[in-house]
Protein backbone atom coordinates (compact mmCIF):
# COMPACT_ATOMS: atom_id res chain seq x y z
CA UNK A 1 0.00 0.00 0.00
CA UNK A 2 2.75 2.38 0.87
CA UNK A 3 4.53 1.49 -2.35
CA UNK A 4 1.42 2.32 -4.28
CA UNK A 5 1.11 5.63 -2.48
CA UNK A 6 4.76 6.45 -3.13
CA UNK A 7 4.40 5.68 -6.84
CA UNK A 8 1.34 7.87 -7.05
CA UNK A 9 3.16 10.65 -5.30
CA UNK A 10 6.11 10.33 -7.68
CA UNK A 11 3.83 10.30 -10.67
CA UNK A 12 1.99 13.35 -9.46
CA UNK A 13 5.28 15.05 -8.91
CA UNK A 14 6.51 14.13 -12.39
CA UNK A 15 3.35 15.62 -13.83
CA UNK A 16 3.96 18.75 -11.82
CA UNK A 17 7.52 19.01 -13.13
CA UNK A 18 6.32 18.56 -16.68
CA UNK A 19 3.70 21.26 -16.26
CA UNK A 20 5.90 23.80 -14.54
CA UNK A 21 9.46 22.84 -15.43
CA UNK A 22 9.69 24.91 -18.59
CA UNK A 23 8.77 28.18 -16.96
CA UNK A 24 10.86 27.49 -13.90
CA UNK A 25 13.89 26.54 -15.95
CA UNK A 26 13.58 29.70 -18.04
CA UNK A 27 13.38 31.74 -14.88
CA UNK A 28 16.53 30.02 -13.65
CA UNK A 29 18.25 30.67 -16.96
CA UNK A 30 17.49 34.37 -16.80
CA UNK A 31 18.71 34.50 -13.22
CA UNK A 32 21.91 32.55 -13.68
CA UNK A 33 22.71 33.29 -17.32
CA UNK A 34 24.09 29.80 -17.73
CA UNK A 35 22.40 26.59 -18.85
CA UNK A 36 24.24 24.36 -16.40
CA UNK A 37 23.66 26.63 -13.46
CA UNK A 38 20.04 26.96 -14.48
CA UNK A 39 19.66 23.19 -14.55
CA UNK A 40 21.28 22.90 -11.13
CA UNK A 41 19.08 25.59 -9.66
CA UNK A 42 15.94 24.08 -11.14
CA UNK A 43 16.82 20.61 -9.97
CA UNK A 44 17.65 21.80 -6.46
CA UNK A 45 14.35 23.61 -6.35
CA UNK A 46 12.38 20.57 -7.38
CA UNK A 47 14.29 18.39 -4.92
CA UNK A 48 13.22 20.63 -2.11
CA UNK A 49 9.68 20.65 -3.40
CA UNK A 50 9.62 16.86 -3.61
CA UNK A 51 10.98 16.54 -0.07
CA UNK A 52 7.81 18.28 1.13
CA UNK A 53 5.57 17.12 -1.68
CA UNK A 54 2.76 15.81 0.53
CA UNK A 55 2.34 19.24 2.03
CA UNK A 56 3.15 21.25 -1.09
CA UNK A 57 0.78 19.31 -3.33
CA UNK A 58 -2.11 20.21 -1.07
CA UNK A 59 -1.21 23.88 -0.98
CA UNK A 60 -3.32 26.41 -2.83
CA UNK A 61 -0.61 27.15 -5.34
CA UNK A 62 2.27 24.65 -5.53
CA UNK A 63 3.68 26.49 -8.53
CA UNK A 64 4.02 29.70 -6.54
CA UNK A 65 5.73 27.74 -3.78
CA UNK A 66 8.22 26.26 -6.25
CA UNK A 67 8.91 29.67 -7.77
CA UNK A 68 9.58 31.09 -4.34
CA UNK A 69 11.92 28.25 -3.46
CA UNK A 70 13.82 28.91 -6.66
CA UNK A 71 14.13 32.64 -6.06
CA UNK A 72 15.22 32.15 -2.47
CA UNK A 73 17.65 29.45 -3.50
CA UNK A 74 19.16 31.71 -6.10
CA UNK A 75 19.51 34.67 -3.73
CA UNK A 76 20.89 32.54 -0.90
CA UNK A 77 23.40 30.82 -3.14
CA UNK A 78 24.58 34.07 -4.59
CA UNK A 79 24.97 35.58 -1.14
CA UNK A 80 27.14 32.68 -0.08
CA UNK A 81 29.30 33.11 -3.14
CA UNK A 82 29.43 36.88 -3.08
CA UNK A 83 32.59 37.23 -1.05
CA UNK A 84 34.47 35.09 -3.52
CA UNK A 85 33.32 37.07 -6.51
CA UNK A 86 34.86 40.11 -8.07
CA UNK A 87 33.27 42.43 -10.58
CA UNK A 88 34.35 41.93 -14.14
CA UNK A 89 34.21 44.07 -17.20
CA UNK A 90 34.30 41.15 -19.58
CA UNK A 91 31.25 39.30 -20.72
CA UNK A 92 30.86 35.64 -19.83
CA UNK A 93 30.99 33.14 -22.63
CA UNK A 94 27.69 32.30 -24.15
CA UNK A 95 26.91 28.75 -23.10
CA UNK A 96 24.70 27.91 -25.99
CA UNK A 97 25.20 30.08 -29.00
CA UNK A 98 23.42 28.05 -31.59
CA UNK A 99 20.92 30.65 -32.73
CA UNK A 100 20.79 34.40 -32.86
CA UNK A 101 23.99 34.65 -30.84
CA UNK A 102 24.31 38.40 -30.68
CA UNK A 103 20.93 38.99 -29.08
CA UNK A 104 21.41 36.15 -26.61
CA UNK A 105 24.81 37.28 -25.50
CA UNK A 106 23.59 40.79 -25.05
CA UNK A 107 20.57 40.09 -22.92
CA UNK A 108 21.90 37.35 -20.68
CA UNK A 109 25.25 39.02 -20.28
CA UNK A 110 23.63 42.33 -19.52
CA UNK A 111 21.53 40.75 -16.82
CA UNK A 112 24.65 39.26 -15.27
CA UNK A 113 26.02 42.77 -14.77
CA UNK A 114 23.28 43.42 -12.24
CA UNK A 115 23.38 42.36 -8.61
CA UNK A 116 21.59 39.06 -7.96
CA UNK A 117 18.81 40.83 -6.11
CA UNK A 118 18.30 43.40 -8.86
CA UNK A 119 18.26 40.61 -11.40
CA UNK A 120 15.73 38.67 -9.36
CA UNK A 121 13.55 41.76 -9.11
CA UNK A 122 13.57 42.28 -12.87
CA UNK A 123 12.90 38.62 -13.61
CA UNK A 124 10.04 38.52 -11.13
CA UNK A 125 8.52 41.77 -12.34
CA UNK A 126 8.95 41.47 -16.12
CA UNK A 127 9.33 37.79 -16.84
CA UNK A 128 6.95 36.37 -14.28
CA UNK A 129 4.69 39.45 -14.32
CA UNK A 130 4.62 39.60 -10.55
CA UNK A 131 3.28 42.77 -9.03
CA UNK A 132 5.45 45.02 -6.92
CA UNK A 133 3.88 43.72 -3.74
CA UNK A 134 4.16 40.10 -4.84
CA UNK A 135 7.79 40.58 -5.79
CA UNK A 136 8.47 42.22 -2.45
CA UNK A 137 6.91 39.28 -0.64
CA UNK A 138 8.75 36.73 -2.77
CA UNK A 139 12.14 38.29 -2.23
CA UNK A 140 11.72 39.54 1.31
CA UNK A 141 12.05 43.17 0.23
CA UNK A 142 9.94 46.22 0.86
CA UNK A 143 7.79 47.47 -1.97
CA UNK A 144 9.83 50.64 -2.03
CA UNK A 145 12.99 48.60 -2.45
CA UNK A 146 11.43 46.67 -5.33
CA UNK A 147 10.45 49.87 -7.13
CA UNK A 148 13.83 51.46 -6.54
CA UNK A 149 15.77 48.39 -7.59
CA UNK A 150 13.59 47.86 -10.65
CA UNK A 151 14.02 51.41 -11.87
CA UNK A 152 17.73 51.45 -11.19
CA UNK A 153 18.30 48.09 -12.83
CA UNK A 154 16.45 49.07 -16.00
CA UNK A 155 18.51 52.23 -16.18
CA UNK A 156 21.68 50.20 -15.86
CA UNK A 157 20.56 47.82 -18.57
CA UNK A 158 19.71 50.56 -21.03
CA UNK A 159 23.26 51.24 -22.28
CA UNK A 160 24.23 47.59 -22.01
CA UNK A 161 21.43 46.30 -24.20
CA UNK A 162 20.51 49.17 -26.42
CA UNK A 163 18.56 47.02 -28.84
CA UNK A 164 16.08 46.18 -26.10
CA UNK A 165 15.19 49.80 -25.51
CA UNK A 166 14.56 51.19 -28.99
CA UNK A 167 13.15 54.48 -27.84
CA UNK A 168 16.56 55.76 -26.95
CA UNK A 169 18.25 54.47 -30.04
CA UNK A 170 18.24 56.07 -33.41
CA UNK A 171 16.38 53.99 -35.88
CA UNK B 1 3.48 51.76 -26.74
CA UNK B 2 7.12 50.85 -26.92
CA UNK B 3 7.95 51.89 -23.40
CA UNK B 4 11.11 50.46 -21.81
CA UNK B 5 9.22 48.10 -19.53
CA UNK B 6 7.21 46.59 -22.36
CA UNK B 7 10.29 46.30 -24.53
CA UNK B 8 12.20 44.60 -21.77
CA UNK B 9 9.32 42.24 -21.05
CA UNK B 10 9.15 41.27 -24.71
CA UNK B 11 12.90 40.80 -24.93
CA UNK B 12 12.91 38.45 -21.96
CA UNK B 13 10.23 36.30 -23.52
CA UNK B 14 11.92 36.16 -26.88
CA UNK B 15 15.22 35.30 -25.28
CA UNK B 16 14.05 32.15 -23.51
CA UNK B 17 11.07 31.11 -25.61
CA UNK B 18 12.85 28.14 -27.13
CA UNK B 19 14.56 26.95 -23.98
CA UNK B 20 13.33 23.66 -22.52
CA UNK B 21 14.75 21.43 -19.82
CA UNK B 22 14.95 17.66 -19.99
CA UNK B 23 11.74 17.06 -18.07
CA UNK B 24 12.24 13.35 -17.47
CA UNK B 25 15.74 13.80 -16.13
CA UNK B 26 14.69 16.81 -14.11
CA UNK B 27 11.94 14.97 -12.27
CA UNK B 28 14.01 11.81 -11.81
CA UNK B 29 16.97 13.73 -10.36
CA UNK B 30 14.70 15.81 -8.17
CA UNK B 31 12.93 12.75 -6.79
CA UNK B 32 16.28 11.17 -6.04
CA UNK B 33 17.68 14.25 -4.32
CA UNK B 34 14.38 15.01 -2.59
CA UNK B 35 14.26 11.49 -1.23
CA UNK B 36 17.71 11.98 0.27
CA UNK B 37 16.47 15.12 1.99
CA UNK B 38 13.54 13.16 3.37
CA UNK B 39 15.83 10.42 4.68
CA UNK B 40 18.03 12.96 6.43
CA UNK B 41 14.95 14.45 8.07
CA UNK B 42 13.75 11.04 9.20
CA UNK B 43 17.15 10.29 10.62
CA UNK B 44 17.13 13.51 12.55
CA UNK B 45 13.71 12.73 13.94
CA UNK B 46 14.53 9.24 15.12
CA UNK B 47 18.15 9.38 16.20
CA UNK B 48 18.56 9.47 19.95
CA UNK B 49 15.11 8.30 20.89
CA UNK B 50 16.53 5.90 23.45
CA UNK B 51 18.74 8.60 24.89
CA UNK B 52 15.75 10.86 25.15
CA UNK B 53 13.99 8.43 27.43
CA UNK B 54 17.02 8.26 29.70
CA UNK B 55 17.42 11.98 29.84
CA UNK B 56 13.75 12.34 30.49
CA UNK B 57 13.90 10.22 33.61
CA UNK B 58 17.13 11.80 34.76
CA UNK B 59 15.48 15.17 34.49
CA UNK B 60 13.29 14.35 37.44
CA UNK B 61 10.08 13.72 35.57
CA UNK B 62 9.33 10.04 35.38
CA UNK B 63 8.18 8.98 31.97
CA UNK B 64 5.77 6.50 33.49
CA UNK B 65 4.43 9.22 35.73
CA UNK B 66 3.64 11.42 32.81
CA UNK B 67 2.31 8.66 30.64
CA UNK B 68 -0.01 7.48 33.37
CA UNK B 69 -1.33 10.96 33.92
CA UNK B 70 -4.51 11.84 32.16
CA UNK B 71 -6.09 15.10 31.29
CA UNK B 72 -8.98 14.67 33.63
CA UNK B 73 -7.43 13.37 36.81
CA UNK B 74 -4.52 15.61 37.45
CA UNK B 75 -3.89 19.30 37.38
CA UNK B 76 -0.93 20.79 35.53
CA UNK B 77 2.42 20.24 37.18
CA UNK B 78 2.70 23.92 37.80
CA UNK B 79 5.27 25.19 35.37
CA UNK B 80 5.79 28.89 35.42
CA UNK B 81 4.08 30.58 32.59
CA UNK B 82 1.54 27.89 31.92
CA UNK B 83 -1.52 29.74 30.79
CA UNK B 84 -5.07 29.49 31.80
CA UNK B 85 -6.49 27.57 28.94
CA UNK B 86 -9.55 28.65 27.09
CA UNK B 87 -12.73 26.63 26.98
CA UNK B 88 -12.32 25.62 23.37
CA UNK B 89 -10.50 23.53 22.46
CA UNK B 90 -10.21 21.42 25.59
CA UNK B 91 -7.51 22.67 27.94
CA UNK B 92 -4.17 20.92 27.79
CA UNK B 93 -2.74 19.29 30.88
CA UNK B 94 0.84 18.30 31.49
CA UNK B 95 1.19 14.55 31.17
CA UNK B 96 -1.76 14.23 28.87
CA UNK B 97 -1.31 12.00 25.88
CA UNK B 98 -3.20 12.54 22.69
CA UNK B 99 -3.82 10.10 19.86
CA UNK B 100 -2.72 11.94 16.73
CA UNK B 101 -3.66 9.15 14.36
CA UNK B 102 -1.47 6.87 12.25
CA UNK B 103 0.09 5.39 15.37
CA UNK B 104 1.33 8.73 16.60
CA UNK B 105 1.14 9.86 20.20
CA UNK B 106 1.52 13.40 21.44
CA UNK B 107 2.77 13.79 24.99
CA UNK B 108 1.93 17.16 26.53
CA UNK B 109 4.44 18.70 28.90
CA UNK B 110 4.92 22.22 30.09
CA UNK B 111 7.64 24.21 28.41
CA UNK B 112 9.64 24.13 31.65
CA UNK B 113 9.44 20.36 31.76
CA UNK B 114 10.42 20.18 28.12
CA UNK B 115 13.70 21.89 28.97
CA UNK B 116 14.70 18.82 30.99
CA UNK B 117 14.09 16.46 28.08
CA UNK B 118 16.36 15.61 25.23
CA UNK B 119 13.99 16.56 22.51
CA UNK B 120 14.11 18.78 19.48
CA UNK B 121 11.76 21.71 19.33
CA UNK B 122 10.53 21.72 15.77
CA UNK B 123 8.14 24.64 15.84
CA UNK B 124 7.22 27.40 18.22
CA UNK B 125 4.91 30.38 18.14
CA UNK B 126 4.71 33.56 20.16
CA UNK B 127 1.06 33.92 19.24
CA UNK B 128 -0.89 33.39 22.44
CA UNK B 129 -3.53 30.70 22.44
CA UNK B 130 -4.75 27.59 24.20
CA UNK B 131 -1.45 25.85 23.53
CA UNK B 132 0.76 28.56 24.99
CA UNK B 133 3.04 27.32 27.74
CA UNK B 134 2.96 23.72 26.57
CA UNK B 135 5.11 21.51 24.39
CA UNK B 136 3.84 18.41 22.63
CA UNK B 137 6.38 15.65 22.05
CA UNK B 138 5.36 13.61 19.03
CA UNK B 139 6.43 9.97 18.87
CA UNK B 140 5.50 6.93 16.84
CA UNK B 141 6.48 5.23 13.60
CA UNK B 142 9.16 7.28 11.92
CA UNK B 143 7.33 7.64 8.63
CA UNK B 144 4.20 8.79 10.45
CA UNK B 145 6.23 11.33 12.45
CA UNK B 146 7.80 12.53 9.24
CA UNK B 147 4.43 12.87 7.55
CA UNK B 148 2.93 14.64 10.53
CA UNK B 149 5.84 17.02 10.49
CA UNK B 150 5.52 17.56 6.75
CA UNK B 151 1.87 18.40 7.27
CA UNK B 152 2.88 21.22 9.57
CA UNK B 153 1.86 19.58 12.85
CA UNK B 154 -1.91 20.03 12.42
CA UNK B 155 -2.59 19.88 16.18
CA UNK B 156 -0.69 23.14 16.61
CA UNK B 157 -3.25 24.86 14.41
CA UNK B 158 -5.94 23.85 16.88
CA UNK B 159 -3.86 24.67 19.93
CA UNK B 160 -2.38 28.00 18.94
CA UNK B 161 0.87 28.68 20.77
CA UNK B 162 1.67 25.01 21.30
CA UNK B 163 5.33 24.12 20.74
CA UNK B 164 5.90 20.94 18.78
CA UNK B 165 8.85 18.67 19.46
CA UNK B 166 10.17 15.31 18.40
CA UNK B 167 12.42 12.95 20.26
CA UNK B 168 15.97 13.07 19.16
CA UNK B 169 19.13 15.04 19.20
CA UNK B 170 18.99 18.72 18.40
CA UNK B 171 19.80 19.78 14.90
CA UNK B 172 19.93 23.12 13.25
CA UNK B 173 22.05 25.82 14.85
CA UNK B 174 20.05 26.01 18.07
CA UNK B 175 17.68 23.76 19.95
CA UNK B 176 15.57 26.44 21.60
CA UNK B 177 14.24 29.79 20.49
CA UNK B 178 17.23 32.09 21.07
CA UNK B 179 15.61 35.52 21.38
CA UNK B 180 12.55 37.28 22.66
CA UNK B 181 10.96 39.72 20.27
CA UNK B 182 9.64 43.11 21.40
CA UNK B 183 6.01 43.79 22.06
CA UNK B 184 4.04 44.26 18.91
CA UNK B 185 5.75 41.41 17.09
CA UNK B 186 4.81 37.75 16.97
CA UNK B 187 7.05 35.12 15.47
CA UNK B 188 6.58 31.59 14.22
CA UNK B 189 9.83 29.70 14.65
CA UNK B 190 11.00 26.77 12.64
CA UNK B 191 14.23 25.84 14.34
CA UNK B 192 15.08 23.12 11.89
CA UNK B 193 15.15 25.83 9.26
CA UNK B 194 17.12 28.17 11.55
CA UNK B 195 14.58 30.93 11.34
CA UNK B 196 11.30 32.55 12.08
CA UNK B 197 8.64 34.46 10.24
CA UNK B 198 7.46 37.46 12.21
CA UNK B 199 4.46 39.73 11.92
CA UNK B 200 3.96 43.11 13.54
CA UNK B 201 0.68 44.42 14.89
CA UNK B 202 0.27 46.65 11.86
CA UNK B 203 0.76 43.75 9.47
CA UNK B 204 4.41 44.22 8.58
CA UNK B 205 6.43 41.10 7.92
CA UNK B 206 10.04 40.30 8.76
CA UNK B 207 12.17 37.19 8.78
CA UNK B 208 14.70 36.24 11.43
CA UNK B 209 17.49 33.98 10.25
CA UNK B 210 19.85 32.33 12.72
CA UNK B 211 23.32 32.26 11.24
CA UNK B 212 26.63 30.72 12.30
CA UNK B 213 29.32 32.88 13.84
CA UNK B 214 31.70 32.27 10.97
CA UNK B 215 29.39 34.29 8.72
CA UNK B 216 29.31 37.25 11.08
CA UNK B 217 32.24 39.16 9.65
CA UNK B 218 30.81 39.03 6.16
CA UNK B 219 27.41 40.17 7.33
CA UNK B 220 28.58 42.87 9.70
CA UNK B 221 31.03 44.49 7.29
CA UNK B 222 29.14 44.36 4.01
CA UNK B 223 26.80 47.28 3.43
CA UNK B 224 25.21 45.25 0.69
CA UNK B 225 24.17 42.52 3.11
CA UNK B 226 23.08 44.44 6.16
CA UNK B 227 22.55 48.01 7.20
CA UNK B 228 20.48 50.95 6.00
CA UNK B 229 18.90 50.36 2.63
CA UNK B 230 20.03 46.75 2.32
CA UNK B 231 16.82 45.24 3.59
CA UNK B 232 18.51 43.51 6.50
CA UNK B 233 20.06 44.22 9.88
CA UNK B 234 22.11 41.92 12.06
CA UNK B 235 22.33 41.45 15.80
CA UNK B 236 25.58 41.31 17.70
CA UNK B 237 27.36 38.01 17.80
CA UNK B 238 26.02 35.80 20.57
CA UNK B 239 28.22 32.80 21.23
CA UNK B 240 28.20 30.73 18.09
CA UNK B 241 25.35 32.50 16.35
CA UNK B 242 23.91 35.81 15.31
CA UNK B 243 20.61 36.72 13.71
CA UNK B 244 19.88 38.62 10.55
CA UNK B 245 16.58 40.46 10.54
CA UNK B 246 15.31 40.72 7.00
CA UNK B 247 12.50 42.78 5.63
CA UNK B 248 9.25 41.62 4.18
CA UNK B 249 6.08 43.18 2.94
CA UNK B 250 5.00 46.31 4.78
CA UNK B 251 8.07 46.69 6.97
CA UNK B 252 10.04 49.91 6.80
CA UNK B 253 13.77 50.15 7.19
CA UNK B 254 13.34 51.92 10.52
CA UNK B 255 11.01 49.22 11.82
CA UNK B 256 13.47 46.59 10.75
CA UNK B 257 16.34 48.28 12.53
CA UNK B 258 14.22 48.73 15.65
CA UNK B 259 13.29 45.06 15.64
CA UNK B 260 16.89 43.98 15.23
CA UNK B 261 18.12 46.20 18.02
CA UNK B 262 15.41 45.14 20.45
CA UNK B 263 15.80 41.39 20.19
CA UNK B 264 16.78 40.01 23.57
CA UNK B 265 18.89 36.89 23.83
CA UNK B 266 17.38 34.27 26.09
CA UNK B 267 19.56 31.27 25.42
Amino acid sequence: MSTSTARTSAEEFADFVHATGGALYRTALLLTGDHHLAEDLTQTTYARVFASWRRVSRADNPTAYARRVLLNGFISHRRLRRNAETPTSTLPDDPGSDADPSARIDLLAALQRLSPTDRAVLVARYWEDRSVSQTAADLGLTETAVRTRSKRALERLRPLAADIFPERTTR
Amino acid sequence: MNDPETSFRTALRERVADQHPDYARLSADAISAGSRIRRRRRLAVTVGAAAAVGAFAAGGIGLSQLLSTTAVDQAPLGAAGAPSASASPAALVSGQTMDLGNGLTGLVVTNAEAETMEITIQSSSSITGPGTGFTMVVSGPEQAVQDYWADGFPISQEYIGLRMATEGLPHGLVSTVPVEVPKGWTCEWSLIDDGASCTSQDGGVAALVIRPAEDYEAWSTSADKAGPGSGAYVTDLHGEIFISVQSGRGTTDAELEALASSLRWVS
